[in-house]
């Protein structure tokens, strides 16, 4: 998207990065309503909401129209998606490894076996 | 896309005042038709609700910050809805300045790409309806199948 010159080329390219950053939606609620307590899983998706638009969407424009990676004139803040997006999807594998073991030790807790974690 | 529309038309004052109108129409209904479900079960489950954790609210607070993945999964959420905000605050001039496009394609382009990529997301990217919220049997974990959770949330047993 930021290397090709022809609109064939990045129109289509800008509509597959929206269509992917927020494909992510739905898979998050679902691990998140399957590693907490069921009385819990309201609270946790509301504290999960206010994280990220307080973390996220609140220090967006001042945070990303400052930032070093793409703050210049030439190169437009939006150049920094691929690099934060990147840590995104290191920090989600690091979660596919350790969301076995939450589950598991979520059922534990539910049938009374003891927590292992 | 219709706020565009409106705004093009009549002016910002009257986008902004039919936007405000449209969310109280909606939390109107949404207030007169939903109800609350008992908490911990399904809406539609025949089953009996969750028992109670047996911990007080900050309790159950606190034990949700101890989980490493709902720790992991905020993380991600706050990247990517910091880059979903600066995709939407600067695609705009991005098109202008470096893809060279007039101001007025710039901002077709960008209502017309974020609203139908979004769509597309969040509609594919919803959790599949398996069996295992109508009550039948439990499926294999998807961690053990090598990918991420796809089904709603499993039922209080």
């Amino acid at each position: 998207m930021i290397l090709a010159q022809d609109r064939a080329v990045f129109l289509p390219a800008l509509f597959f990065a929206v269509t992917f950053l927020v494909l992510y939606i739905g898979s998050v609620n679902a691990v998140i309503h399957n590693v907490v307590h069921p009385a819990l899983r309201a609270t946790a998706v509301a504290i999960f909401v206010f994280i990220i638009n307080l973390g996220g969407r609140r220090s967006r424009p001042p945070s990303s129209g400052s930032s070093p990676i793409g703050g210049s004139r030439s190169r437009p803040p939006c150049c920094m998606l691929p690099v934060l997006v990147f840590f995104a999807g290191l920090i989600a594998l690091a979660a596919a490894t350790v969301i076995g073991a939450d589950i598991r030790r979520l059922g534990g807790r539910a049938s009374g076996v003891p927590d292992r974690g | 896309m219709a706020g565009g529309l409106v705004g093009s038309r009549y002016g910002w004052r009257d986008c902004v005042h039919a936007g405000g109108r449209c969310r109280a129409s909606r939390s109107t209904i949404l207030a007169w038709r939903l109800g609350d479900p008992p908490r911990g079960a399904p809406r539609h489950s025949v089953r009996r609700r969750a028992e109670p954790a047996s911990e007080g609210f900050l309790e159950g607070v606190l034990r949700l910050f101890r989980t490493p993945t709902f720790v992991m999964v905020c993380a991600v959420g706050m990247l990517v809805a910091f880059s979903i905000g600066a995709f939407n605050h600067w695609l705009p001039l991005y098109l202008h300045r470096v893809k060279q496009f007039s101001v007025a394609e710039a901002s077709f382009w960008f209502g017309i790409l974020s609203a139908t990529g979004g769509f597309l997301g969040v509609v594919s990217g919803r959790p599949r309806r398996g069996s295992a919220s109508r009550g039948g049997p439990r499926r294999a974990p998807p961690h053990d199948r090598g990918g991420l959770p796809a089904w709603p949330p499993l039922p209080a047993s």
